[in-house]
């Protein structure tokens, strides 16, 4: 039960960084003007945030991580629930794993 | 619109989000999990959820996790891809700016995806009880401290996370969360297009995670880029 202190220093920082940006968009919105560039920015930022996040480790991955990604993606657009997306990736890539030996 | 904020509302939003906090339980647990094989201790691991709430940041955080920890580019990177929390408090200005400044930002620190999600129906319903948010939020924060700790405690007796694909669960997470936010061809096809040419380009000439900024940055520029050219036609 021992805390590193350059991980505890990581785990606060992370913590203070993610609270200001939730009390932030409250606090700005209440000050800000408006401008419809403004929202739009915000609108897309977070799927263009995720495409960021998702295209070079899957691109980068490999058959299991194109089978699995590829299973995550059918599940979520049938609007299966997160969890079974998450299995359902989890199973693909697991099964590829076992019959492509190296991946 | 007289908004209140009371304990009833807390219990109310707890209980209507408990199911939703159950179900990501086995989240909880693979963070927890992954953590334990990433080195981190089972204090850091519970801290770490407690204090920073945040499934997918702290999935990042882990990916990212090395001897000695990074802790100035966790931080940035966590700001990053926690950006979004921004727009989302932004909504809920009719809840929160009535009741108080101790009440409106004690409320958003429990603030994650699926919460707001529930809080904000219940707002756009007519909702007048503001703590029913805090009740929401409560009950994912709980829940997930909770099953951290299990994945914690498990994590060490679990041998081989990759035989089971579990070590794919994170990057998982991201694309089932990001397939709800296509909008259609004329709204996000040129948004995501970019994000995904720059983080590729960033990712392959700089280190870090610049590429998720420059990434996040060139989607959202285009997407309003986009808006001002539908506006001018």
């Amino acid at each position: 039960m021992s805390v590193d202190s350059l991980a505890l220093l990581a785990i606060l920082g992370m913590g203070l960084a993610t609270y200001l940006v939730r009390a932030s968009g409250f606090f700005l919105v209440q000050r800000l003007p408006r401008s419809r560039f403004l929202d739009a920015f915000l609108h897309h930022l977070p799927g263009a945030m995720f495409v960021a996040l998702v295209t070079p480790p899957v691109l980068g991955g490999g058959p299991p991580t194109w089978a699995g990604a590829l299973a995550v993606i059918s599940c979520a657009a049938l609007r299966a629930p997160l969890l079974v997306s998450l299995l359902a990736g989890a199973a693909t890539v697991a099964l590829l794993r076992q019959v492509l030996a190296g991946y | 619109m007289n908004i209140v904020f009371t304990t009833e509302g807390v219990r109310r939003g707890y209980v209507a989000a408990l199911p939703i906090a159950l179900g990501l339980s086995v989240f909880g647990m693979v963070y927890g999990l992954v953590a334990s094989q990433k080195g981190l201790s089972l204090a850091e691991t519970v801290l770490m959820s407690a204090i920073v709430f945040a499934g997918a940041a702290q999935m990042l955080a882990l990916e990212l996790w090395q001897e000695p920890v990074p802790a100035i580019s966790l931080t940035i990177a966590v700001l990053i891809i926690n950006l979004r929390y921004m727009m989302m408090t932004a909504v809920l200005r009719p809840w929160l700016a009535p009741v108080g400044k101790l009440r409106a930002y004690g409320s958003l620190f429990f603030t994650a995806d699926e919460n707001w999600a529930i809080g904000v129906a219940e707002m756009r319903r007519g909702g007048k009880d503001a703590a029913f948010y805090l009740g929401t939020g409560f009950a994912l924060w709980s829940i997930w401290v909770l099953t951290s700790a299990l994945g914690g405690i498990f994590g060490t007796v679990v041998a081989d996370p990759e035989r089971l694909g579990l070590d794919f669960v994170p990057l998982a997470a991201f694309l089932a969360l990001l397939v709800p936010m296509w909008e259609g061809k004329a709204r996000s096809l040129l948004p995501w297009i970019s994000a995904a040419a720059v983080a590729l380009a960033l990712h392959a000439l700089l280190p870090g995670t610049w590429y998720l900024v420059g990434g996040g940055i060139a989607g959202s520029l285009v997407g309003g880029l986009l808006l001002q050219h539908r506006d001018a036609t």
